[in-house]
């Protein structure tokens, strides 16, 4: 369960504080999703990174799975988000001297007792349909390819929680179709929760809840349309 | 997939940046290496220098006197090595001279040796175990000759068939400096065909004393040198040679030789004469020196404790006059004898009646003196005699005493046996024929002191008491002795001849060789001792290549950050994938480490390059440095095993401070693509800011403390510390204005374009930083190190480094008549012209043990250092400028005085060159050096006072008087400092020269001596500067890599430009003037730190021209950052304005 309690976030700038987030609140259940939308600047990815323990927030709590990451040290921290949590980005991040299968197994070197998750892997990129692809490099894939080796990634060390930031935004109409159906599955099917950030409609609706941040505040979409 | 898989895959990824830090680690690894293994070259180039000089000698027994050469033949050959020999030489120091061209080389080895020497000493194995040609030594059909070495050949230019003029010393029959001492023919001159030059490998370079200029060698047949000498079957050198020296351990070899000397030797040996008198049953111990030396005596008495023998101890002299009230009696010889001899009472009255000893007043006389002096007893008689003023001229003293009684002419009295045997005075048959060394009259000699030398020969006239006969005449007991016999009575129950062999054979079991400078050296172990070398080159080369290693280790830190920013990204997913800080660090170092060890094991070639430079340079322009043209590259595996992981943990180091910050970026930062410094800080932070009032405030002060100890030993760490402070300062300043002009924006600068670069500069500050950094410390180093650069002291007064003096002299066979004084100069045989010169010159003689050189040109360790023997003259002069722990208004001349000064526990005062005592002997003020006296005993020195870069650096100086009993067989004056007209000076040496040939007398100006030593300074700062330089390309290629990344990076904002119209020309100059403002701002830093620390140097002794050449270095360091600058900016032409803006 991921959970959100009256979060902020607020940087510092000459002539006043900015605050980018105002007590964003919500739960999120394994196996639901969430479309998260605003404007360009509103702090989508700021709560991403949040959500995913990249930064901490001003004020507020996250709590998943019942326990609260920013209390842990930052080996713990590492730890916690490594198991817990995976990232999808907007640009897929892969590692360009590593293969696609690799690439996969990249949370697993984190920690020296992953053990050998090479047919957790090998399975993963089947699931995304790059079991022809494992052996190659990011440079000798195409965008929708990366893409779903870096949802691969993310799902290597079965997380809690997977977060995604504007997956499908690199990509043509067709990959990111593609790509929306791969995400869309992975709630129920790895009993995850999913927060998707995405400028989207169409991505958007294919998750449980949309919300919209305005004013750095999370609006339910359908409440806001009411 | 593994984190190992991973590192390397990285690393093949990435092979051009890896290749690029790989390299900049061999780069770092090739200087800490190669310095080491410049400290390996040059150690085993000194022991295999002088290893190949010693050939196959591995042992040498070298006296300060002659000894019978048979002596190697009965000493056990087996104790050595199965094919060990002994061979015995005879080695003198002198003077060489082509007979025609008369070209001269003094401080030649002139070796007396036997057919056999030179495949003994130069084994087989070695290149030698050859013979020269017959026909060099006598009984061939040639008359006999000289064999040469390349080395001296060379000098001459001597070649077979020429003929040569060898001078060399000759020893007289009794200490030189005592009355039978002879002061004149003291020399002896030998003209010998040259037979052959023997190669050095072949035993032409022999050389016992490790050194680094070849020996001048000539070797003479034994039997010539022998009968130039006078010496027939002698020899003072016995050479230990084997072809295996290290198979039996060298201690082994020592004491089996040590055990076999002192079994084989007899008192002849060390000089000692048994000689019976049948007749009056008298067996007497006597030395071939004449006087009974102090060992001699405790050996005599030892062997007479051991007979239970009666024995009496005597001094004969000669008194010039005996004078009574009426008559003179001239030439006769006086006894001192003990009261012992009276006791047995053979010496009686003209009534038979036993005589008493004389009181210390009174003298007894013979009858016939008595009657020739019309003397009785009761009546004054005065004895007029000479005494030795040490070097110089006789001084005649006489002494009253009262006739206690007259001695019947019986066979006890009137025995010749007193007096021990003098050539040219107790062999002649008539008084007349008399040769001593003294003035001696003839026309006082009357026909019945004829008559008496026909009867009586030497037997004395007058008999004294011993101890008083010795304080008029033993007048340096303690050096050459008290006694000149030892007159042992042969028991009634023994024959003469038996008792004497039993006095011979006590005295064998008695004697200790060592005690008579019969001691067995173990020159190998010395050599390999000597070849540690005076200075730790590893350690001298390490500091050298400090700031050559640090620019290497900067630059890695530098390259390798480049390449972990181009990875942020890398470094975002990561930590976004949940590795811990630690756990990247690990990754990161981990290639990092594969980098360092490669690079670290590439250095290792790059190393041994590196090392061949600096020996390169040695051998050539630095070679004034170290004279050492025989030094070559070695390479020990341990040298490796050390510096291939200290290369690599270095550049470990570098990269672990590389890391430092980018791993607290934030991982969104990260993800971003964001550069940890990319973006402008909050400006300088409060530790900078604090830091940068301090550091110029501390530098200040710092510069204050320099001033007061400049010209002590705490001002190269004055230097140091001000120079860092500056340095740091100014960097510490530079860092805070680049975070200002990050934060304050186009505010800076007078103009746009200037305004974008100094933005730019600031964009990374710690890339910039770095480049500064390199350029600044590179400047600091190199002009300081100009400024320190020193032209001799050519100040014309006592109290500069050539302490008032024209010229430095020695000569190979020591001056036995005072050079300083006119007397002296009519003794020693100069032309008019040469004491015309003279007249306006004053001399200093100085007595002086040759041995190992103390100054900064010797390399090998002086293990026996060269020692002069100062007298009181030139103590008061207080020449140079000496330093010692007294008040500061200690005068020169009392310091000069503490020589005289006996110290509580009786270590004997020294003084020393400051620089040689401190890096040659590695000793200091108040510290003591321990040496061997003549008998080979250790002898504390402590010095007492040092001067300050002074001409003496080669010397260390004690007292004339501890000199005297230290060495109590050096005797005369071989080394003399001449202050003269500059004028003249140059006249005066060739004068002295000319005169003093027969003494190999070699004169030079002291300004050459200063010179040669300020080349080894000056030459060291050159060697510095160089590797400094080589810093110098890595900070300029630290400041080419940040300018080439720089443009790399911005390719999309400088295509961005030239799209909004810049023309590639503006942004060129943009980069130029951005890059060249890092160049300067480090060498303006460099040049304020380098000014900051020579500023009291430079206040004190303002050398204009240093100056110039300093700045003239620093411009070129300007000059070349400029055209570095300019090259690289060279491809903002060929950026692509399309495919840039298509990235962006």
């Amino acid at each position: 369960m991921l959970i959100a309690e009256n979060l902020t976030k607020e940087f510092p700038r000459r002539g006043g504080d900015l605050d980018i987030l105002r007590g964003v609140s919500f739960q999120l259940a394994p196996g639901r999703s969430l479309a998260v939308m605003g404007p360009s600047g509103c702090g989508k990815s700021t709560l991403l990174n949040i959500l995913g323990t990249l930064e901490p927030p001003t004020s507020g709590r996250v709590t998943i799975d019942g326990e609260d990451p920013f209390r842990l040290a930052p080996q713990a921290l590492a730890r916690f988000r490594n198991r817990r949590i995976g990232f999808v980005f907007q640009e897929h991040h892969l590692l360009p001297h590593l293969t696609a299968l690799e690439n996969v197994l990249l949370p697993s070197l984190a920690r020296k007792d992953s053990g050998d998750m090479s047919g957790k892997a090998v399975e993963l990129l089947g699931r995304v349909g790059l079991s022809d692809r494992r052996d190659h490099f990011p440079a000798e894939m195409s965008g929708g390819e990366r893409q779903r080796a870096a949802i691969a990634r993310a799902l290597l060390l079965g997380p809690a929680i997977v977060l995604a930031d504007e997956p499908t935004g690199n990509l043509d109409r067709r990959t990111a179709g593609e790509i929306a159906d791969l995400l869309s599955e992975l709630p129920r099917a790895d009993q995850v929760a999913l927060v998707v950030v995405t400028h989207s409609e169409t991505l958007a609706a294919r998750f449980d809840r949309t919300c919209e941040l305005i004013d750095g505040a999370l609006v339910d979409k359908a409440a806001a349309q009411v | 997939m593994t984190a190992t898989r991973y590192v390397l895959r990285g690393l093949a990824h990435r092979r051009s940046t890896s290749l690029t830090v790989a390299l900049g680690v061999a780069v770092g690894a090739s200087a800490l290496i190669g310095a080491l293994i410049v400290g390996d070259s040059m150690r085993g180039s000194l022991r295999e220098h002088a290893l190949k000089r010693l050939g196959g000698v591995t042992h040498a027994l070298i006296a300060p006197h002659f000894f019978r050469a048979g002596l190697a033949s009965v000493l056990p050959h087996e104790i050595v090595a199965d094919d060990a020999r002994l061979i015995p030489a005879i080695l003198l120091t002198g003077g060489a001279e082509h007979a025609e061209s008369r070209r001269r080389s003094n401080g030649a080895q002139i070796f007396g040796v036997e057919v056999g020497f030179f495949s003994a000493a130069a084994p087989e194995g070695a290149g030698g175990g050859k013979e020269p040609p017959p026909g060099w030594v006598p009984g061939g059909s040639e008359p006999e000759g000289c064999l040469i070495n390349e080395a001296l050949a060379s000098d001459l230019g001597a070649r077979t068939g020429d003929e040569l003029l060898l001078h060399f010393a000759r020893p007289g029959d009794a200490p030189a400096e005592t009355l039978l001492g002879r002061r004149e023919d003291t020399t002896a001159a030998l003209r010998l065909p040259v037979r052959g030059i023997v190669p050095d490998e072949a035993g032409g370079g022999l050389s016992l004393r490790p050194r680094q200029k070849p020996p001048r060698n000539v070797f003479v047949p034994l039997l010539v040198l022998q009968r130039a000498l006078r010496r027939d079957g002698v020899a003072n050198v016995l050479l230990a040679c084997t072809s295996d020296p290290d198979r039996i351990p060298s201690d082994v070899v020592t004491a089996s030789l040590t055990a076999g000397l002192r079994s084989s030797v007899t008192p002849e040996d060390v000089g000692i004469r048994i000689r019976t008198d049948e007749a009056r049953r008298i067996v007497s111990i006597e030395s071939d020196r004449l006087l009974i030396d102090p060992a001699t005596e405790r050996a005599a008495e030892a062997a007479i404790r051991r007979l239970g023998a009666a024995a009496t101890r005597a001094l004969a002299y000669l008194a010039n006059d005996i004078d009574a009230a009426q008559s003179s009696v001239p030439y006769s010889t006086a006894a001192g004898l003990d009261t012992q001899a009276f006791a047995w009472g053979d010496f009686r009255d003209v009534q038979g009646r036993a005589v008493a000893a004389p009181g210390d007043d009174e003298v007894l006389l013979n009858a016939w003196t008595a009657e020739q002096l019309g003397a009785h007893p009761g009546d004054a008689v005065t004895l007029r005699y000479f005494v030795s003023g040490g070097i110089g001229e006789l001084q005649t003293r006489e002494r009253a005493f009262r006739v206690s009684g007259v001695i019947e002419m019986n066979e006890a009295a009137a025995d010749a046996g007193f007096v021990p045997e003098y050539p040219g005075i107790t062999n002649v048959r008539r008084l007349t024929d008399w040769d001593p060394p003294f003035p001696f009259d003839f026309r006082k000699v009357r026909d019945v002191d004829e008559a008496y030398w026909d009867e009586y020969r030497a037997a004395p006239k007058v008999f004294l008491n011993l101890a008083v006969a010795q304080v008029m005449w033993a007048t340096e007991p303690d050096r050459h002795g008290r006694l000149t016999s030892i007159r042992l009575r042969v028991p009634a129950d023994d024959a003469p001849a038996a008792f004497a062999e039993r006095v011979r054979a006590a005295l064998t079991e008695v004697i200790d060789p060592a005690e008579f400078g019969l001691a067995w050296r173990d020159v190998r172990g010395e050599a390999l001792a000597a070849a540690r070398g005076t200075t730790d080159f590893s350690q001298l080369f390490l500091g050298f290549s400090f700031f050559l290693i640090a620019a290497a280790a900067m630059l890695v830190a530098l390259l390798f950050r480049l390449s972990v920013e181009r990875r942020s990204r890398e470094i975002g997913v990561l930590a976004a994938t949940g590795f811990a800080p630690s756990r990247i660090r690990g990754v990161f170092l981990s290639e990092g480490a594969v980098l360092a060890g490669a690079g670290s094991v590439a250095g290792l070639l790059g190393a041994a390059g590196y090392a061949w430079l600096m020996l390169s340079g040695l051998r050539t322009w630095w070679s004034a440095a170290v004279n050492a043209p025989f030094l070559s590259l070695h390479i020990e595996a341990v040298t490796c095993a050390i510096g291939v992981p200290a290369a690599g943990l270095t550049a470990l180091i570098s990269m672990t401070a590389a890391l430092r910050g980018i791993l607290r970026v934030s991982p969104r930062r990260l993800l971003s693509g964001a550069l940890p410094e990319a973006t402008p800080d909050g400006g300088p932070s409060r530790r900078m800011r604090v830091l940068s009032r301090i550091l110029p405030l501390t530098g200040a002060a710092m510069l204050v403390l320099a001033w007061f100890v400049r010209g002590t030993a705490a001002e190269a760490g004055a230097f140091f510390a001000v120079g860092g402070l500056t340095l740091v300062a100014g960097l510490s300043l530079a860092r805070m204005r680049w975070s200002r002009r990050a934060r304050l924006g186009a505010r800076a600068g007078p103009g746009v374009t200037f305004a974008l670069a100094a933005r730019n500069a600031a964009r990374h500050p710690g890339r910039s930083m770095t480049t500064v950094a390199l350029i600044a410390s590179a400047t600091f180093l190199v002009v300081s190190i100009q400024v320190f650069r020193q032209a001799p002291d050519d100040r014309d007064e006592v109290t500069g480094a050539a302490g008032g003096f024209e010229l430095v002299a020695e000569c190979e066979t020591p001056l036995l008549h005072d050079l300083a004084a006119p007397a002296g100069w009519e003794s020693l045989g100069l032309s008019p012209p040469t004491r015309k010169l003279l007249d306006g010159a004053q001399v200093f003689p100085f007595r002086l043990l040759s041995g190992d050189e103390t100054s900064c040109t010797s390399l090998y360790v002086p293990t026996r250092p060269r020692i002069l023997g100062v007298d009181e003259r030139f103590m008061q002069r207080g020449a140079f400028t000496i330093r010692a722990n007294e008040a500061p208004d200690v005068s020169s001349e009392a310091l000069w005085s503490l020589l005289s000064k006996p110290l509580d526990d009786g270590a004997v005062p020294v003084i020393g060159d400051e620089n040689a005592v401190r890096w040659q002997l590695h000793s200091g003020l108040g510290r003591e050096i321990v040496i061997e006296d003549e008998a080979g005993r250790p002898t504390k020195l402590r010095f007492v006072a040092l001067l300050k870069g002074s001409a003496l650096q080669s010397e260390l100086m004690i007292s004339d008087a501890a000199f005297r009993r230290l060495f109590p067989t050096s005797a005369g004056h071989a080394f003399f400092l001449i202050d003269a007209p500059r004028e003249i000076a140059s006249e005066l040496g060739t004068a002295l020269e000319g005169d003093l040939r027969r003494f190999s007398f070699d004169a030079e100006p002291v300004q050459a001596r200063l010179k040669a030593f300020l080349e080894v300074q000056n030459t060291y700062l050159s060697t510095f500067q160089a590797v400094g330089g080589f810093g110098l390309i890595l900070g300029t290629l630290g400041l080419a890599v940040g300018t080439a990344r720089n443009i790399l990076e911005r390719r999309s904002e400088l295509a961005l430009m030239r799209a909004v119209g810049y023309e590639p020309s503006t942004l060129r100059r943009l980069m130029v003037i951005e890059h060249v403002a890092l160049a300067t701002q480090g060498l303006l830093i460099g040049l304020v730190a380098a000014t900051a620390a020579v500023l009291p140097r430079l206040l004190d002794d303002p050398p204009s021209l240093r100056l110039w050449s300093a700045a003239s270095v620093a411009a070129a360091i300007g000059l070349v950052t400029w055209i570095t600058c300019t090259l690289v900016t060279r491809q903002v032409d060929r950026s692509e304005i399309v495919a840039a803006l298509r990235r962006e």
